[in-house]
């Protein structure tokens, strides 16, 4: 248990080592995309959900509002002035928040439309149920919809008081 | 008015009465033999109140001799007058008119010779040919006799099936032991009993009318003929001529040992003469013993006393006076065993519950006088007239509660005890009152009171009120009889009742209690019952085989609607119902019962109906699971959206990077 504890610490102090030296090296391109994917920080920061839905609808289409301009950085010159000359370029910055808006709106219009879908699947089923019970009730009357007055009229049926076959003994055993 | 016709063979026309030949529980009708037109006929169109003696039908067959009016055959007719079945009797009719025409009639009296040619001696005859058939006639009266041709030179007694037994007969024919007995319950007796009324007959010839024309006082009348004999009694201040005393104290004689067999009879007829003996009395007791105000001298007496006087009764035979009169004054070694025999000691007596007085009072009463009536509560009755006491009385709730009581008191026991010789009939009789001792409290259908009627009577009609006025005796017409209750308008509640299932009980020996004990429990529900009911009658059907009976079959069909009814699934109901239908239609009540008897498919439809109603639960659960769910919809939905958000959103994003990379490389 110890060991495989301490194999995981190491691995990760490998992978932020690793990371870290990467970013060393890629400078611009970390600073494009940490100010390009601020739409996704607040994102992230206001997504309570430990799934972070939020994050990823947001995330995802940010990030590809990004991606031009790091690519523009990669194919051009990868240095901090064309990192800086991106970022300034209000074009460029439309399409970031253009497609992070996009995500936003995803992430807000889905749930409605799944509610719309959900609410059908439901009231088709509901009204399935139901024409089993009509049917069921045609078959069998009132009664085997468990309804106490129909189940009361079934076992009353010819209920009514009839004499004839009472016996003189048993009068004179009642009294 | 018009004619009905009996068994295809005699024509009965109800418009010609014949008043001469009527009896007093009979009328008489003109009637013709249809197969040799014989028209010297009558039909007496009986009482059905009044049970026949019909036994006697097949005993009196070939009867030889013109002393006796012979039934030629019985059945019953629907007579028109009353608008209702009555049981009638064919007799021959005599070819003279009726010697006393009422029981107040009076006639010249008849010579010795025209007695004893004319009427002891076929009387003789006739009653020896009773006798020796093991018969009684029991209704031997003035005016129950008739002269057998216009010359008047022969009598004949009338008639003795009508009525049961003594049913018709004034006190003053019956003998001590018969007459202290309720009308109907006098019993077939002995031919000793018919020499007795043979003997006040010849008396009323004699003197040309009846000897004792009104008794105003039974009781008093009976108490006198115990105390002076029933001669002294009965002929009483009449002027008689010498030569008629001495047969007359010797049929008249009230000691069985002392009244003339039907051999000293005939010999007197013969011409023997004697010297005519004292009736002999009773022996007296050395004191007399007191029952309300009247000084008894004898046993027979006091059992009479005691037998009129049951308020008084209770505190007599407990009383030491009664002992000391029994052990001392009376001096009869017999009467102190038969006492014994019935009760036990005087202790016995004086320590059993007041309750049991009636018992014990005629338990005393049987032990003073063994030969005398059955008495209980004032009601009086011979062990082989029980049956048509509770036949003629049945209407009447005291006599029914006394029958009853009497049979479940062991006074019964306490009587067979005390009897010295029983004829073998009335051995027969007590055999079946002690069958159906069991059955008079049983409060089932099929028993209690109405089923000891029947056993007790095996040819009383079904008195149930259904069909009472169509007067069936066999159990094979029942189910027409039910048919033409159905064809009416006002139906009783069930084509059954308590008398009916007796009356099927005791006459049927297919029907047994196995089929009958259903009917013991009442089920609350009338379909059930007429299930029952119906089972019964298809039995009954399928024994006789008497044909259809269409509208018993609808009245059952609408009976055992309910039934129908409680069919849980509308598809099989429907059917059933038109089966149902088309069963009625044939007027076979089992083809009724196969359909609405099977067990099977009433349990496989109430299984499935139980799944059925299991079904709806579940989607009425169903239901309010996805009502609920609806309810909660935004929840889901917003779970649910945000998920597909991040992946519409993901698959969008990986399609634009794939396009821009693929943009920027190209």
């Amino acid at each position: 248990m110890a060991n495989r504890s301490a194999s995981a610490s190491a691995t990760k102090a490998v992978l932020v080592m690793v990371v870290a030296g990467t970013m060393i090296f890629t400078l611009p391109t970390v600073m494009v995309l940490t100010v390009g994917m601020i739409p996704t920080f607040i994102a992230y920061a206001t997504d309570r959900r430990k799934e972070k839905y939020k994050t990823v609808s947001v995330g995802s289409l940010n990030f590809v509002g990004v991606l031009p301009l790091l690519v523009t950085l990669w194919t051009k010159d990868h240095s901090f002035d064309m990192g800086f000359s991106v970022l300034s370029d209000p074009f460029n910055w439309l399409m970031v928040l253009g497609s992070s808006s996009a995500g936003w709106t995803i992430y807000l219009v889905a749930p409605s439309i799944v509610s719309i879908f959900l609410q059908a699947r439901i009231e088709l089923s509901v009204e399935r149920l139901k024409k089993r019970q009509v049917r069921l009730i045609e078959e069998w009357g009132e009664g085997v919809s468990g309804d106490r007055k129909s189940n009361q009229k079934n076992s009353s049926l010819g209920n009514k008081e009839q004499g004839g076959l009472e016996g003189h003994g048993q009068a004179e055993e009642a009294k | 008015m018009g004619t009905v016709v009996l068994k295809d063979q005699f024509e009965i026309d109800d418009s010609l009465h014949l008043p001469g030949y009527d009896s007093p529980t009979a009328k008489a009708y003109t009637c013709k033999n249809l197969t040799d037109g014989q028209s010297s006929l009558i039909a007496l169109i009986c009482d059905a109140d009044v049970p026949m003696r019909t036994e006697l039908l097949e005993g009196l067959k070939n009867f030889p001799g013109p002393g006796l009016v012979k039934p030629v055959d019985s059945g019953v007719v629907n007579w028109l007058p009353t608008g209702r079945r009555q049981p009638v009797l064919i007799c021959e009719k005599p070819l003279g008119s009726r010697v006393f025409e009422t029981l107040d009639t009076v006639i010249q009296p008849l010579s010795d010779n025209q007695i004893i040619g004319g009427f002891l001696t076929p009387a003789i005859a006739t009653l020896r040919e009773l006798a020796s058939r093991g018969l009684t006639h029991r209704n031997i009266r003035p005016s129950n006799i008739f002269y057998a041709d216009d010359s008047a030179r022969l009598i004949m007694l009338g008639e003795c099936i009508s009525a049961p037994p003594g049913y018709n007969q004034p006190l003053s024919f019956e003998t001590l032991e018969t007459g202290m007995a309720n009308y109907a319950g006098r019993g077939m007796g002995t031919p000793s009993d018919d020499l007795f009324s043979l003997g006040v007959t010849l008396l009323s010839l004699l003197i040309g009318r009846l000897p004792v024309t009104k008794v105003e006082d039974p009781f008093q009348f009976m108490l006198d003929r115990i105390n002076t004999g029933s001669y002294a009694s009965i002929v009483g201040g009449h002027r008689i001529q010498q030569n008629m005393i001495e047969i007359l104290r010797g049929l008249l004689a009230d000691d069985l040992a002392e009244r003339w067999p039907l051999s000293d009879v005939e010999l007197w007829a013969s011409g023997r003469r004697m010297t005519p003996k004292q009736a002999k009395l009773p022996p007296k007791a050395a004191r007399p013993l007191p029952i309300a105000g009247f000084e008894h001298e004898n046993i027979r007496s006091a059992a009479h006393g005691l037998s009129q006087n049951w308020h008084v009764s209770g505190d007599i035979i407990r009383g030491q006076d009664f002992d000391t009169w029994i052990q001392r004054s009376l001096n009869d070694e017999q009467v102190v065993n038969n006492l014994n025999k019935a009760i036990g000691s005087t202790q016995a007596i004086q320590s059993a519950p007041r309750a049991e007085d009636p018992r014990l009072i005629a338990k005393v009463i049987l032990a003073l006088d063994p030969a005398g009536p059955i008495r209980l509560g004032g009601f009086a009755t011979h062990v082989d007239g029980i049956g048509t006491t509770l036949s003629v009385g049945f209407d009447d709730e005291v006599t029914k509660n006394q029958i009853a009581e009497l049979l479940v008191s062991g006074v019964l026991k306490t009587w067979l005890g005390l009897q010295g010789r029983v004829k073998s009939e009335i051995m027969n009789f007590y055999g079946v009152l002690e069958k159906v001792e069991g059955f008079i409290n049983l409060p089932g259908a099929g028993f209690g009171i109405e089923r000891v009627l029947y056993e007790l009577n095996p040819y009383q009609h079904c008195v149930s009120p259904m069909i009472e006025h169509l007067y069936i005796t066999k159990t094979s017409e029942l189910i027409p009889a039910l048919e033409a209750v159905a064809q009416g308008d006002n139906l009783p509640p069930m084509p059954m009742d308590r008398h009916i299932a007796a009356f099927l009980s005791s006459h049927s020996e297919h029907i047994d209690e196995r089929i009958m004990r259903p009917l013991t429990h009442k089920d609350n529900r009338p379909a059930d019952e007429a299930l029952k009911v119906m089972r019964i009658l298809a039995r009954v059907q399928s024994v006789y085989s008497n044909g259809a009976a269409p509208a018993l079959c609808a009245w059952l069909r609408d009976l055992t609607s309910p039934a129908v009814q409680s069919f849980n699934n509308n598809k099989l109901r429907n059917q059933v119902e038109r089966q149902v239908v088309q069963a009625a239609e044939t007027g076979f009540v089992v083809a009724l019962m196969r359909i609405l008897d099977d067990a099977k498919v009433m349990e496989l439809d109430k299984q499935n109906y139980k799944k059925a109603q299991k079904e709806y639960e579940e989607c009425s659960a169903q239901i309010h699971r996805m009502d609920a769910g609806l309810e909660q919809k935004e929840n889901l939905a917003g779970e649910l959206g945000e998920q597909v958000a991040a992946v519409i959103a993901g698959v969008v994003a990986s399609i634009g990077t794939t396009a821009i990379v693929m943009i920027y490389l190209t």
